[in-house]
């Protein structure tokens, strides 16, 4: 089901966008570089949101959903444009959709977690044994 | 024909099971009719089973009949009808996961767990339903199982809380003594608090996690649900321990026996900001309860929550961890068998997530767990709500319902971040007349402690013993 190609050409590209619904977004990611350029940065997330319910169980909580009436940001399309390049027949435009809402949520996670400044040695918390 | 066991024998301690049983007053084999017959007529009403295991069921409960009547009792559990979440593989049995991909999968092996329970005498009666891959895929609704969603039976209407949805069912409807659960971040409490029972969430490494479904490799445990901090106790008494086919597993055994006093009240802190926007019947649940506990332990208010981004570092550990657990499900597409519709779409998000994401998340466990264990050296464990709200209803997406409610401080993912072990006790009713739970967070290894606090608790109180309706 992989592509070896990275690149997706433009008409595929906004046939992708056209898919999502998008058309707002368009414009903004003719070239990526712009697109990038544009997007305002969404805001970190809080550790728990104020206003939703936590999240269930297992699931870990995540951060807070994205606001509906916000587009999605040029990267969450980024990303959800290598998965439908990875596996092209995978997911309909809805899911695409929710897709793109969902990578916008870890990209906050990552935010957040980027924030944090560590020393050089600090090392994750596992430790590898031979 | 024997006149049959009173169907209220399910509900009781497992310490006068155990009497009983060793004194020959019911037998194993009655014992689990009751509740292969439970679990056959109430189980559905429920959806807390995927596979009820009569014939098994009667082979050990006639084997441990056998036993006892001999002399030879392997203890307390020796005879003991229970379930496990359908996570934890069985030799020979369908295991499924919840999930519709994995509905026909069998292993050639048991988990630790079940061998364990095995050879303690207890008998496995029923695989439990649960969420369809523990949760890792990002379901937003309780219809997130291959068999439907787990409902409470405290009302039907209503989830029964996830991932060990029928754990936390088949327990509190009676269809069991007890359950094996599993959480990576609240499956154990959860369930537990929507269902008015008893959960231990073990210190990570305590419990096996052999032939137990991986989902996120740092955060996996197994703990017991059942009606008590007791029953609790000595399940995991059972199921603790080194395993050599599980290489985080620890070496402390948690020995439950005679109980030692302690010479000071125990000091019990509660989190600033804890019962600020929780449902008002949640907090004054917790508030009641806290003066149950005030009687007996050291109360001290506002305490400082350590600011970290601890949803964030849970989920992306889990989203990363979890992704190359089910990376083949995913990319081959199966993953779009899966029951509910966010989860056919979470794995591809989770896919994406950078390494340095994961590395990173996993670095900041390492302060995060020096500021877990700074506060514990003023406090012997931090109490909370278990949960914000009562349980969700079983037919609406999780972010629509119940809107400005929040649990504060993210006390749930921090004790699993940090691989701390919690308490769940039932302490009243809230919405609907749906339970209400309180939760104790410990330090590592501090299980006995908590479970003595939660002994103290259910000793004042009697909401761990109430039946729902039609049970």
């Amino acid at each position: 089901m992989q592509h070896d190609s990275t690149e997706l050409p433009s008409h595929d590209r906004r046939r992708f966008l056209m898919l999502m619904g998008l058309a707002c977004a368009t414009t903004a990611l003719a070239h990526p570089a712009v697109g990038f350029a544009e997007q305002t940065p969404a805001p970190p997330p809080a550790a728990t949101p104020a206003t939703t319910p936590a999240a269930p169980a297992t699931t870990p909580v995540a951060p807070a959903p994205p606001d509906a009436a916000k587009p999605p940001s040029a990267e969450a399309v980024a990303l959800a444009q290598l998965v439908q390049l990875r596996y092209p027949n995978a997911l309909n435009a809805e899911q695409l959709k929710s897709l793109t809402e969902d990578l916008d949520s870890r990209l906050e996670s990552g935010r957040a977690l980027r924030k944090l400044s560590f020393a050089n040695g600090d090392e994750p918390d596992m430790t590898f044994h031979a | 024909m024997p006149e049959p066991l009173d169907s209220g024998l399910l509900f009781r301690p497992l310490r006068e099971l155990a009497l009983r049983l060793r004194r020959r007053e019911i037998s194993p084999v009655a014992l689990a009719e009751l509740s292969l017959h439970r679990l056959e007529t109430l189980g559905p009403q429920y959806n807390a089973t995927v596979r009820v295991l009569r014939d098994p069921a009667l082979i050990a409960a006639r084997e441990a009949e056998r036993e006892i009547a001999s002399g030879h009792s392997r203890g307390l559990l020796h005879g003991i009808p229970y379930g496990v979440k359908d996570l934890i593989a069985t030799r020979g049995i369908p295991t499924t996961w919840g999930a519709a991909p994995y509905k026909d999968q069998v292993f050639d092996y048991d988990a630790t767990v079940i061998q364990r329970l095995r050879d303690a005498g207890a008998v496995l009666v029923a695989k439990l339903s649960m969420v369809e891959l523990a949760g890792g895929m990002g379901y937003d609704h309780a219809d997130a199982a291959f068999n439907g969603p787990g409902l409470t039976p405290w009302n039907t209407k209503f989830w029964s809380g996830g991932s060990s949805s029928g754990p936390g069912s088949a327990v509190a409807a009676g269809l069991v003594s007890f359950a094996i659960g599993s959480e990576t971040s609240g499956s154990i409490l959860t369930p537990s608090a929507f269902c008015g029972v008893t959960g231990l969430r073990p210190t990570y490494g305590r419990v096996s996690r052999h032939g137990a479904m991986a989902l996120a490799w740092t955060l996996d445990k197994l703990g017991p649900m059942a009606r008590s901090a007791d029953d609790c106790a000595l399940v995991l008494a059972a199921i603790s321990g080194a395993d050599p086919l599980d290489e985080s597993s620890a070496r402390q055994r948690f020995d439950h026996g005679e109980r030692v006093a302690s010479p000071k009240r125990a000091r019990i802190g509660v989190p600033k900001g804890c019962v600020e926007n929780v449902q008002p019947a949640v907090r004054e649940q917790f508030e009641a309860s806290l003066k149950v506990l005030a009687q007996h332990c050291e109360i001290t208010r506002d305490v400082e929550w350590p600011d970290f981004p601890w949803g964030a570092t849970v989920g992306t550990i889990v989203a990363a961890e979890g992704a190359t657990a089910f990376r083949e499900l995913i990319e081959s597409g199966r993953v779009s068998e899966l029951r509910c519709p966010a989860d056919r779409i979470g794995g591809y998000s989770r896919l994406m997530t950078p390494a340095v994401d994961y590395l990173q998340a996993m670095r900041v466990r390492r302060p995060m767990k020096r500021a877990m264990a700074a506060l514990f050296e003023h406090f012997d464990c931090l109490a909370t709500p278990t949960r914000a709200t009562v349980a969700y209803p079983a037919d609406q997406n999780f972010g629509d319902v119940y809107p400005g409610i929040s649990a504060g401080p993210a006390v749930i993912p921090a004790g699993n971040l940090c691989g701390l072990p919690a308490l769940a006790l039932p302490n009243g009713y809230g919405e609907n007349a749906l339970p209400t739970s309180i939760a104790l967070l410990g330090p590592a290894w501090s299980e006995r402690a908590l479970v003595e606090i939660g002994k103290t608790f259910q000793s004042a109180t009697d909401w761990h013993m109430r039946r729902p309706p039609g049970t």
